[in-house]
């Protein structure tokens, strides 16, 4: 009676949770702030900077677990759409949030054997170099673009989250030769069926061509790319769920690290804004997994898909009405060629 | 533990010995993000930015994040202030214009960029750079752990493969590779 009473308050502080983090009067809230000249109150309120973000990330924290998705994919879109920050700073965070996330996760995942390192090398190498160039040029980009192109990659996720079947351990006939020379394949023990599961991928060639683009975006938008690694991991190359989702999470310990040192040499981490979000990230993926044995994952699960359409529908706003920004701006600046040009420090902002 | 190429059921010594350095890395630089933000946020120790300009700052692009920063808080006699005074001393003479000269600054790569911050440790808030720099550097360490052992049990393909991921992360680290701005 008394557990009865306990797990349905667990489900319901789960859900309220989610409901205020994710309603769309919430998320207005936090645009009408940020679209405000002095987004709190006065200079001297810097101190609620890093405890607001600490209690939104704390919540995205524990929604991103029991959604089943990596922080970044939350973080990027929710911070760049509805917050002040420029989406400069927000990706080099975001970077920084799902490398965390995957450094906290990844040294148990390879001593339980669930991540492969065998596996992780060649794809890593591939993602990792395609992240650096997706960082450079992402940065080279015009935030209009960027943000035009962040909404759209975020409404192709909606998608891929809708369609994508999962297999807990996909038919693989034969390994590939390429797989077969590096010898990726292993053996797991599945506690769930008290069986060792022995596995081979095959399809290696056209899964390492998958991880040029998904290593691109992962660097161009700072999201993490835990979204895109599993399906084509586990559905294309055939490993079993559970090592495409561990190595998933330990590859982006190596994907977001190359991607991250770029934002970092462009000056894109200020420590108010990095901290306080990992911490919360953090600290709310602890209580994520409590609330998990309790919560409805599939409650939360289309909540998640709600707060990522929004987000993408936002940032593709947004991007939008900065590109007519920009445009509306080129005439005014042809006629003030002979002006005296404004020192770059009195430049506010280019939301 | 596996000693052998063949698969087993245990992680292989290569990969227990990156999880091993990956994990004290872990640690060690999320113990030090915790400590360098407490300096930072109580004001134990001095930031280069106050914290009250910060939430104006994140507001702009990040190159107009570091002009600020280079013109309007590093303290003139600091070695990175020299080179801004030098970068611009440079670009005086060809600017036609006073809009040339304020175009040709934009158009410089940035003194405070790469690993400049190393610099300004003793401010606080760069001071937090260090624990960002060890979470996103342990990975390059533990490749480099685990190279000889994959030579040595003649994996020559992922040993090649582990050498040629630390070059192209040393390449990121570096700050060698500039972006252009827009």
């Amino acid at each position: 009676m008394q557990r009865n009473i306990k797990e349905k308050a667990g489900v319901l502080l789960a859900s309220l949770v989610c409901t205020i983090m994710l309603s769309p009067v919430w998320t207005m809230a936090q645009e009408v702030t940020a679209m405000s000249p002095v987004p709190v109150s006065s200079p001297e309120d810097w101190w609620k900077w890093p405890l607001l973000l600490l209690g939104v990330t704390f919540v995205m924290g524990i929604i991103a677990v029991l959604g089943g998705v990596g922080g970044g994919v939350l973080y990027v879109p929710i911070m760049s759409g509805f917050f002040p920050f420029h989406i400069d700073f927000v990706r080099g965070t975001g970077l920084l949030v799902a490398l965390c996330g995957a450094l906290a996760a990844g040294p148990g995942l390879l001593k339980a054997n669930l991540a492969s390192l065998r596996l992780a090398l060649p794809v890593a190498l591939i993602a990792s170099t395609m992240a650096i160039v997706g960082a450079m040029v992402g940065l080279a980009m015009p935030p209009h673009v960027v943000q035009l192109s962040l909404g759209a990659t975020i409404l192709g996720i909606v998608a891929i989250m809708l369609s994508a079947k999962k297999s807990a351990v996909p038919d693989v006939p034969a390994a590939d030769a390429l797989s077969s020379a590096l010898r990726i394949c292993g053996i797991y023990h599945d506690y769930a069926t008290k069986q060792d599961i022995n596995w081979k991928i095959h399809r290696t060639i056209p899964g390492l061509m998958l991880f040029v683009i998904i290593g691109f975006m992962a660097g161009m938008f700072g999201l993490g790319a835990g979204w895109a690694n599993v399906p084509v991991l586990n559905l294309l190359m055939g490993a079993p769920l559970k090592i495409s989702v561990a190595t998933s999470k330990f590859l982006l310990s190596i994907t977001d690290t190359s991607a991250a040192w770029i934002y970092f040499n462009q000056g894109c981490i200020i420590p108010m804004m990095v901290v306080p979000s990992l911490i919360g990230i953090m600290l709310g993926s602890f209580v994520g997994v409590r609330l998990l044995k309790v919560a409805k994952p599939g409650f939360i699960r289309w909540m998640v898909i709600f707060v990522l359409l929004f987000s993408g529908g936002k940032a593709i706003q947004k991007g939008y009405s900065e590109y007519q920004k920009v445009n509306n701006a080129k005439p005014a600046v042809s006629q003030q060629v002979a002006a005296p040009a404004q020192a770059p420090v009195e430049a506010k902002t280019h939301q | 533990m596996s000693t052998t190429n063949a698969p087993t059921k245990e992680a292989s010594i290569e990969q227990l010995q990156y999880a091993r350095i990956l994990e004290k890395g872990m640690y060690t630089g999320l113990l030090l993000m915790v400590i360098t933000f407490a300096l930072y946020v109580f004001g134990i120790v001095k930031p280069l930015i106050p914290l009250q300009d910060i939430s104006t700052l994140w507001a702009t692009k990040s190159g107009i994040y570091l002009t600020t920063v280079e013109n309007k808080y590093i303290p003139e006699g600091h070695s990175l202030k020299v080179k801004v005074h030098a970068q611009q001393d440079a670009a005086a003479p060809q600017a036609q214009g006073h809009e040339a000269k304020a175009g040709a600054h934009h158009s410089q790569q940035h003194v405070l960029s790469g690993w400049a911050w190393a610099t300004l440790l003793s401010y606080s808030d760069f001071l937090n750079f260090l624990p960002v720099a060890i979470l996103a550097g342990i990975t390059i360490l533990c490749y480099g752990t685990i190279i000889p052992g994959l030579f040595a049990r003649g994996d020559k393909a992922m040993g090649i493969m582990a050498i040629v991921e630390i070059a192209i992360l040393v390449l990121a680290a570096s700050g060698i590779l500039k972006v252009g701005g827009h």
